[in-house]
């Protein structure tokens, strides 16, 4: 099995749900679909093994945040903290 | 000309519903394109669409000296190294937007082409959610990733499979849906990705019960040579989650290389857009060749559309 990145994306109000979770840099291509966090602001999304990826979230009314992230060959948990704009 | 067959072996169909595709004939290597009803935008002479602050970047400007050479660009090495073991992956990073970021924002996605393309909002067998990017190919079937409609090895349990459902939102605008909403979990890839997880039969389709491609319009699609596609431009336009919540974006580069089964280009994507379709303008009609679905290192690429998956395409359309 390939390791997953998983996370909750939170704001200053708590979870933010329907954020959208993208790779942005993997070690090998990838498909180039994007996840949405659920109403707990949850997200897991494949990878195509260890390496380096940058995950870029993106949420309406939010500025965007790229989190950079080391995978072995183990689950790796990234928690992400939207700032809003402006 | 000869009929046409559906696919078989890795592109033999498989369908989330329990009937099988059937088999389906068709007399051309070619289906042409419907602008549907309603107002209708002019392709440029030069093979990209007419947009307002989009020009082809210099660098998709072939040179005499490529021209003679009929050098091609090779496919990153990654993309031979997807799927084995993780030690085999090379260190190599990839990026969806190569260089500057050439693509624009579509204001006018009641328009057509543009209508033809749908934002999709998909809900994974385990509830999760994803964005995605389909477009019409007849009046009730839009084209799509493989990975879009059928989950592959995604190391979470109960997500991998056929997914749920798919909303599809037409000519989607941010908040606006100018064609309304069809949800569908009528789905179809093939054996090849359902069963191997093979990147280049990573294509699928997505069916309606309605018939809102005869309003939308719809792609024509195509199988051309080795020779053909190298020397297009690629044009693109699809939903990437890095922007504005349900807005499409469209951009256009000349077509890097092809191999057997995939065509690689530089055209600038972002995780969201898996689906889209890369196509060519030729007198004004669009024509797909390729079903976006990869970021790469130095080129993207899609699933290219050669006989077996045209005649899958064929026989979705009926």
């Amino acid at each position: 099995m390939r390791p997953v990145i998983s996370g909750v994306v939170t704001g200053p109000e708590g979870p933010v749900a329907l954020a959208r979770v993208m790779i942005e840099q993997a070690p090998a291509p990838v498909p180039d679909i994007a996840a949405l966090t659920g109403d707990d602001g949850a997200f897991a999304v494949g990878t195509v093994g260890p390496g380096r990826y940058v995950l870029v979230v993106r949420a309406d009314d939010y500025a965007p945040a790229r989190r950079e992230v080391a995978v072995s060959r183990r689950d790796v948990t990234v928690d992400v903290r939207l700032r809003r704009d402006g | 000309m000869a009929s046409l067959k559906v696919g078989t072996g890795l592109d033999a169909p498989i369908s989330s519903r329990t009937e099988s595709a059937g088999e389906a004939a068709a007399r051309v290597a070619q289906q042409d394109a419907s602008p549907g009803k309603g107002k209708v935008a002019a392709g440029l002479a030069s093979g990209i669409e007419k947009v307002q602050g989009f020009s082809l970047p210099k660098s998709s400007a072939r040179t005499v000296a490529e021209e003679l050479s009929g050098d091609l660009d090779l496919p990153d090495i990654a993309e031979a190294s997807f799927g084995t073991a993780a030690r085999d992956v090379p260190r190599s990073v990839l990026e969806t937007v190569h260089g500057p970021d050439d693509r624009v924002k579509i204001t006018t996605t009641n328009v057509y082409p543009w209508r033809a393309h749908a934002s999709l909002l998909i809900t994974a067998r385990d509830g999760s959610l994803w964005i995605g990017t389909g477009w019409f190919i007849g009046p009730h079937t839009l084209m799509t990733a493989g990975h879009v409609v059928y989950i592959k090895n995604s190391g979470v349990d109960g997500r991998d499979g056929f997914v749920r459902s798919i909303k599809v939102m037409p000519g989607r605008n941010g908040t606006t849906l100018p064609y309304g909403s069809v949800t569908t979990s009528n789905l179809r890839t093939v054996q090849g990705w359902a069963t191997n997880g093979d990147e280049e039969h990573d294509y699928g389709a997505i069916l309606l019960g309605t018939d809102l491609g005869a309003t939308t319009g719809w792609l024509g699609f195509g199988v051309y040579d080795d020779a053909t596609l190298t020397s297009l431009v690629g044009n693109i336009s699809g939903y990437p989650g890095d922007q504005p919540s349900g807005t499409q974006w469209y951009a256009a580069r000349r077509i890097a290389s092809v191999a057997a089964r995939k065509v690689y280009y530089d055209i600038d994507t972002f995780g969201g857009q898996s689906g889209s379709a890369v196509y060519r303008i030729v007198d004004g009609k669009r024509y797909a060749f390729a079903v976006h679905a990869y970021g790469g290192a130095t080129t993207n690429s899609g699933t290219r559309i050669v006989t077996p998956v045209y005649n899958n395409m064929v026989a979705w359309k009926a």
